[in-house]
């Protein structure tokens, strides 16, 4: 009765009820409930890229439209936002007659999400523009403040969650810039880059692993997912990271620290809780993250990071993402300059031979055996 | 017991983590009552089959990646024989491990791609010891002519794979280093590669209804076609771009493109139902039809004014939304 990742709801009640896990007088609340939770509807990753391409045509012609027909003037700060903001209100506005909507799928639907989806967008892109205008893009944080106050605003309204997810890691974005590029931070780069990195992995952590978050704010979680992989790009890619975002070396080893910490968090979330770490399986795993730590190549741990979430989510995109990522991780360490080929060759050969120890040793203790006792 | 509680609402109806979860964050079933459903959805023991597979792939990707970038760091010093025994050995070496492993595991799928890899490496380096004078497209195809029959003989998806990604360079590279860059280029290039792709997802098809195997795995059609549908998509952009000098080539291009799409549609929505396919479809569709549109309007982006980019904006979000609803009915249709 047990499929790929998932279980016939009716057997899983009775097995739930033969194991006296769920009283009798409970039962129907919770088939209620996981009929009401089935019907909840996460838009597919291909419509929300149809979505995506869509919305930016349809913002750049808006855009065109606004600034040829002289309506806007892209000089006056001050305009800009002005018309940001009503942008961001006809959106706000098309989100509430979507949510009250008695059809939100179906063709009236999908266009007026669209619609909203799209003069989001140009209202977004409008108050930046003004906000740099008017405060002048050398003072710090102005990208990143106004992003982050265009987001606050309008997460909790809009229900687009590919936008919930975009906005977010523009404004993560931003912060990077402002502390790679700008140096708008008082303390050392290093430092504040740990800082950022900790604080993005903790978002990610808090908002992915806890089944308590509510979903509304999983986008988030999944943007701060998409910022450390930027951190780690970053990283793998040395002196040749774009917009000189790394003058000087960035030392590797305070971001490979935390995302040690990270994947033993995620394996032992994925085992059921902290407390597993003692079982011999899951204690090894974490003995074997540790020691890959070691050999100085973040990418792997990060890209072993997404599969091994994406696995436990049964998110296939993530896993793909995964998958990608590593081939991405070593074409950026190959063409980086700040190691010398023999010391990237023995991080590589000495993490893969370490993993094919691993294997070769679940093989050993019969852990890699479906039907052992 | 349960019977009278789970009948009609719950039939086929399937629980992931994420409806467990749920679950559990309302506080509907406690957290033994989660670990058990957990469990049950994915067992202990089948975590630690996709972990050992986990450690094969990685492991061994990474101990080749760092082979490779030890022969960047000793690259001058190493003596040109040297090199080519050395990929010679690793060649033979793959090779071996297909015929001890057998055919069909991951194990040898493994070994058969790093084959068909190391010897396009091998002639690289033969080619650049003893400058050959060769140019890069003979270089790929003869890498892809070399290994056609390794290929063939292991059966196996992922060797494929890299050999048609060799096979398709050689394609791109013999247009664009042979032939005239003129008004053909970009449309005789297209179609070389809708046709060549467009006939092994053809034959891919064919296979996988005669019972075949190897080919099966969804992922392989998804290779195939989103090749066919890019370079289709960029064909059509390319005629919208040139409408005005059009050659009998381009002119055969105009006809194939919305024969593609025609087709793809026919074949991913009634032959073999597969909504990812459909979406790539919907997508180039998608976006051939708003820029044929704005062409239209601007009769070739020579009278584009406000009210075009105003009209194109309402006319964009139309097509993008209608595509959206299609594919999202069509998903449903479909049970995806």
């Amino acid at each position: 009765m047990t499929a790929r990742h998932s279980i016939d709801a009716a057997h899983l009640l009775a097995r739930w009820r033969e194991a006296d896990l769920v009283a009798a007088e409970d039962l129907r609340g919770v088939a209620e409930a996981i009929v009401a939770e089935a019907r909840h509807y996460d838009p597919p990753l291909y419509l929300k890229i149809l979505s995506a391409i869509g919305t930016f045509l349809a913002t750049a012609f808006f855009l065109a439209f606004l600034g040829v027909s002289g309506l806007i003037s892209f000089d006056s700060g001050a305009g800009l936002i002005g018309w940001g903001l009503v942008f961001l209100g006809g959106a706000i506005l098309l989100s509430f007659s979507l949510a009250r909507s008695t059809s939100t799928e179906g063709l009236s639907g999908d266009l007026l999400a669209q619609a909203t989806f799209a003069a989001l967008a140009v209202g977004k892109v409008l108050v930046v523009a003004g906000a740099v205008e008017l405060l002048g893009g050398s003072t710090p944080w102005v990208v990143t403040g106004a992003l982050a106050a265009v987001t606050i605003v309008t997460y909790p309204v809009t229900g687009s969650s590919l936008d919930r997810l975009l906005s977010p890691y523009a404004v993560a974005c931003a912060a990077l810039v402002e502390i790679l590029s700008r140096r708008s931070l008082a303390i050392d780069t290093d430092a504040a880059l740990m800082v950022y990195f900790a604080v993005v992995t903790a978002v990610a952590g808090t908002l992915l692993l806890s089944h308590r978050v509510p979903v509304a704010l999983r986008p988030i979680g999944l943007a701060a997912l998409g910022a450390m992989g930027t951190v780690v790009a970053i990283v793998a890619a040395g002196h040749d990271a774009p917009l000189s975002m790394a003058r000087h070396l960035i030392d590797p080893r305070p971001i490979e620290a935390i995302l040690v910490v990270a994947l033993v968090g995620t394996i032992a979330w994925a085992a059921g809780g902290l407390d597993r770490l003692a079982r011999p399986p899951v204690a090894a795993a974490a003995v074997g993250v540790v020691a890959l730590g070691f050999a100085g190549a973040p990418g792997v741990i990060f890209a072993l990071l997404l599969l091994l979430l994406g696995h436990a989510r049964h998110d296939v995109p993530m896993r793909v993402l995964g998958i990608l990522a590593l081939p991405g991780f070593l074409v950026l360490w190959y063409y980086g300059r700040d190691l010398t080929f023999l010391a990237k060759s023995a991080a590589l050969v000495g993490s893969g031979l370490l993993l094919l120890a691993a294997r070769a040793g679940m093989t050993f203790l019969g852990w890699d055996r479906e039907d052992a006792a | 017991m349960t019977e009278d509680v789970i009948e009609a609402p719950l039939a086929d109806l399937r629980v992931d983590r994420r409806i467990v979860d749920r679950l559990s964050a309302r506080g509907l079933v406690s957290a033994a009552a989660r670990d058990f459903a957990l469990d049950a959805i994915e067992p202990a023991r089948r975590w630690g089959v996709w972990v050992s597979r986990l450690l094969t792939v990685v492991g061994t990707s990474l101990a080749l990646a760092g082979i490779v970038y030890f022969f960047a760091f000793n690259w001058d010093r190493i003596p040109p024989l040297t090199k080519l025994a050395a990929l010679a050995a690793l060649i033979a070496a793959a090779v071996v491990t297909v015929a001890i492993v057998g055919f069909g595991r991951l194990v040898s799928d493994a070994a058969a791609s790093a084959a068909v890899m190391l010897v396009g490496v091998f002639l690289a380096v033969f080619g650049q010891i003893y400058q050959t004078g060769a140019d890069a497209w003979q270089l790929f195809a003869g890498w892809a002519a070399l290994t056609v029959v390794f290929a063939l003989l292991a059966g196996s998806a992922a060797a494929w794979a890299v050999w048609l990604a060799v096979a398709n360079v050689a394609i791109v590279l013999w247009w664009d280093q042979t032939q005239p860059w003129d008004v053909t280029h970009h449309a005789g290039r297209s179609l070389s590669l809708i046709g060549f792709d467009g006939a092994f997802l053809a034959m891919r098809e064919i296979l996988v209804g005669r019972g075949i195997a190897w080919p099966a795995p969804r992922w392989t059609r998804v290779y195939l076609a989103l090749p066919v549908l890019i370079a289709v998509t960029l064909l059509g952009l390319n005629l919208l771009d040139r409408h005005r000098d059009f050659g009998t080539l381009a002119r055969v291009a105009a006809g194939v493109v919305p024969a593609v799409f025609v087709a793809a549609w026919l074949a991913y929505r009634r032959l073999w139902p597969d909504v990812a396919v459909l979406a790539a479809t919907a997508i180039g569709a998608a976006v051939l039809l708003d820029f044929a549109l704005f062409d239209l309007l601007t009769g070739g982006g020579r009278n584009s004014d406000i009210g075009t980019f105003f009209l194109m904006g309402f006319a964009t979000l139309g097509i993008f939304g209608g595509a959206v609803a299609w594919l999202r009915a069509v998903a449903r249709e479909m049970g995806a």
